[in-house]
């Protein structure tokens, strides 16, 4: 079974390479998996070619464009100003949606791209300031989507690591739902051992756009009203850095007034080990305690093996549902 | 701690830590061995908890009349089915829940209804107690069927036991051994899986929603419940997740049922050094080791061996019975 995915990723990617100027559209898968991110999602986008990465980029804007929102699409090579000379000439009105500042073409590199340092605190600023932007402008939501190439050239196992830091604490921005990230990937720069870290670094993967069911593995959505986050989709090591990061920052962004922090797990429908104690690491760190909703049976029982009985501020509310056999919901979300 | 700084604080001498097995033949055997052993620590006011299959649980809560109030008291049959969570989920979590105390504990994981696939787990775990809890002011009794158990199992008490204790006599055992060889002598090569057994390769952490949803596509077939397949599901997932985050190849898992049982098996390049893994409690921060004492509480028996290169790790999950 892994092997048949295997075989379908490779198909695809035999079809990507050939070129395809004149019929950017013609991979309906690529197409409906861009069309199906959604506001929050945080995608680790791992391209095969130029061919596969263009028509990716093409997919996301055209249709940020079509939808009203807000687009950037950062770029170190090809340059800001080529991308979007190719876009426009694959049919995308890119100069109009530019004139009226919806759409926007960035250096990758962030504000001091001549530097060419890697500076993961400040990239976070950045981005920061592009919501923020964004949102000022009354845009009722961001797509990004970003060319990391730009950060295989100093590769070293530390600049990985910082890099994985990076995308992972990038989540606890996404996490409010206003911005849908893409964040390309060249499979030709990045080697599988660097991928799988900075995959684990994002809620969803896309390594091998063959599979018509494709969606990002897990959501990861800040929630207002009860003060918390909503978990939708499963996590495992593929998506544990990522997840990892929102619950450990959760305490600092989500500062409650003397409210419990509520994290809605009825969406989640698998949640290994790591997850469950990083649940319970939270709870000991949120000031006001955590309360998660909607856990399975098997979900409290994890929870009560990781330690979460013993966790003052932790209360677990379990689903009406009786026992339910959460991998069996896994896979009809 | 170190043991040094236990011995002060205590009487001054002794070490902290006892384990001894207990001999008997009969319930009045039985009640000799262990009532006085209950009765000790609850007159210095320690905690104590008796676990053992439930007629002799019974046995001595009748016994110790209205004190046994004080006692915690817990089915090993159950808590303890699988021999390999005796120690984090028994035996640690009644210790680590007393931390200023010395805890007294009976605990009797081998009893005469232990299968023979069980056994060495069984064997396994009365040797680790010995490494785990060397320093720690806890005293552990170990009752053992002296008329119904095999000679074997008697004589592999007397090597797991530093202290053995008969009709009121408490003799040190002249064949307790280091308990890491004893149980470095049960890491033998598991007996093949049946042939055509259903098998599922992996590789990568992309891999793990496939591997998910073949377990659970052979658990249901073979008709294991719904809650204890999505244990299962979770126990192997850790399994797989250790392959990915600790080696550089994939692995693969096979399910199969066996009489009364299914089993899953997983299989990679991987060494698993530490005999401790899954046997202690998950600490705050540290992440290594925690996805097996999960497996250790979700299944109902797990066997492994291991060497450098090739780990095999069989979770069993009994068809009839309902979760731990």
């Amino acid at each position: 079974m892994v092997e048949g995915d295997r075989t379908s990723g490779a198909a695809s990617r035999d079809r990507s390479a050939r070129p395809a100027a004149d019929d950017w559209g013609a991979s309906a898968v690529t197409t409906a998996i861009v069309d199906r991110l959604q506001p929050g999602d945080h995608v680790c986008w791992a391209f095969h070619d130029d061919e596969e990465r263009l028509r990716t980029t093409l997919r996301f804007v055209a249709g940020g464009i079509t939808t009203g929102e807000k687009v950037l699409c950062l770029t170190e090579d090809p340059t800001p100003e080529a991308l979007r000379a190719v876009l426009e000439a694959r049919g995308v009105d890119v100069t109009a949606a530019v004139a009226r500042g919806q759409v926007r073409f960035r250096d990758a590199r962030g504000s001091s791209p001549d530097t060419g340092v890697f500076d993961p605190v400040s990239m976070l600023d950045d981005w920061r300031r592009e919501l923020g932007r964004a949102r000022a402008e009354g845009y009722a939501s961001l797509r990004a989507i970003t060319d990391m190439a730009w950060l295989a050239r100093p590769v070293s196992v530390t600049g990985i690591r910082r890099l994985a830091w990076y995308e992972a604490q990038a989540n606890r921005m996404f996490a409010d739902g206003y911005a849908t990230v893409v964040c390309l990937y060249d499979r030709r720069l990045f080697t599988a051992g660097d991928l799988r870290g900075i995959a684990s670094a994002h809620p969803g993967t896309a390594f091998t756009p063959g599979d018509e069911s494709w969606r990002p593995q897990l959501r990861i959505l800040r929630t207002d009203d009860p003060l918390g986050l909503r978990l939708v989709g499963a996590s495992d090591l593929s998506t544990r850095e990522a997840l990892t990061a929102v619950l450990a920052g959760a305490a600092e962004d989500l500062p409650g007034c003397g409210a419990p922090l509520t994290v809605d797990v009825t969406g989640l429908t698998f949640a290994d080990a790591a997850a469950v104690h990083a649940l319970v690491r939270t709870a000991q760190t949120a000031s006001a305690g955590l309360r998660i909703v909607g856990a399975s049976s098997l979900m409290a029982k994890l929870i009560h093996l990781a330690g979460g009985c013993d966790t003052r501020g932790m209360t677990v509310e379990t689903t009406a549902d009786g026992p339910s056999p959460s991998t069996a919901r896994e896979h009809t979300v | 701690m170190s043991p040094t700084e236990l011995t002060t604080d205590r009487d001054g001498g002794a070490a902290p830590f006892e384990h001894l097995g207990l001999l008997y033949r009969t319930a009045a055997d039985y009640l000799t061995g262990t009532v006085p052993f209950v009765r000790t620590a609850l007159s210095a006011g320690d905690p104590v908890l008796v676990a053992a299959p439930k007629a002799n649980l019974d046995l001595v809560r009748s016994a110790l009349g209205s004190d046994a109030r004080r006692v915690g008291f817990a089915d090993m049959t159950v808590a303890g089915r699988n021999p390999g969570r005796i120690l984090p989920g028994v035996l640690l979590d009644f210790a680590d829940s007393h931390p200023e105390r010395r805890v007294s504990i009976i605990g009797e994981p081998v009893w005469p209804g232990r299968t023979d696939i069980e056994y060495p787990a069984c064997v396994i775990h009365e040797a680790l107690i010995n490494t785990v809890f060397a320093g720690r002011d806890a005293a552990i009794l170990c009752p053992y069927d002296a008329q119904r158990l095999s000679p074997r199992a008697l004589a592999d008490a007397h090597r797991t036991h530093p202290v053995m204790e008969h009709l009121g006599t408490r003799r040190p055992s002249d064949a307790y051994a280091d308990p890491l060889d004893v149980a470095a002598g049960f890491n033998q090569p598991l007996p093949a899986p049946p042939p055509e057994t259903a098998t599922a390769a992996y590789r990568g952490q992309a891999s793990l929603t496939d591997v998910r949803r073949f377990v659970t596509q052979q658990a249901e077939a073979a008709g294991l419940a719904a809650d204890r397949t999505a244990e299962l599901t979770v126990a192997v997932n850790e399994l797989v997740s250790n392959t990915i985050e600790h080696t550089t190849g994939g692995g693969s898992v096979a399910a199969w049922s066996e009489r009364d049982t299914f089993v899953c098996q997983v299989e990679d390049t991987g060494h698993l050094a530490d005999p401790l893994i899954g046997r202690l409690r998950p600490a705050g921060g540290a992440s290594r080791g925690r996805g097996l004492v999960f497996v250790n509480h979700l299944c109902d028996l797990v066997r492994i061996h291991t060497r450098p290169g090739r780990t095999a790790i069989r979770l069993h999950v009994l068809l009839s019975a309902s979760g731990p």
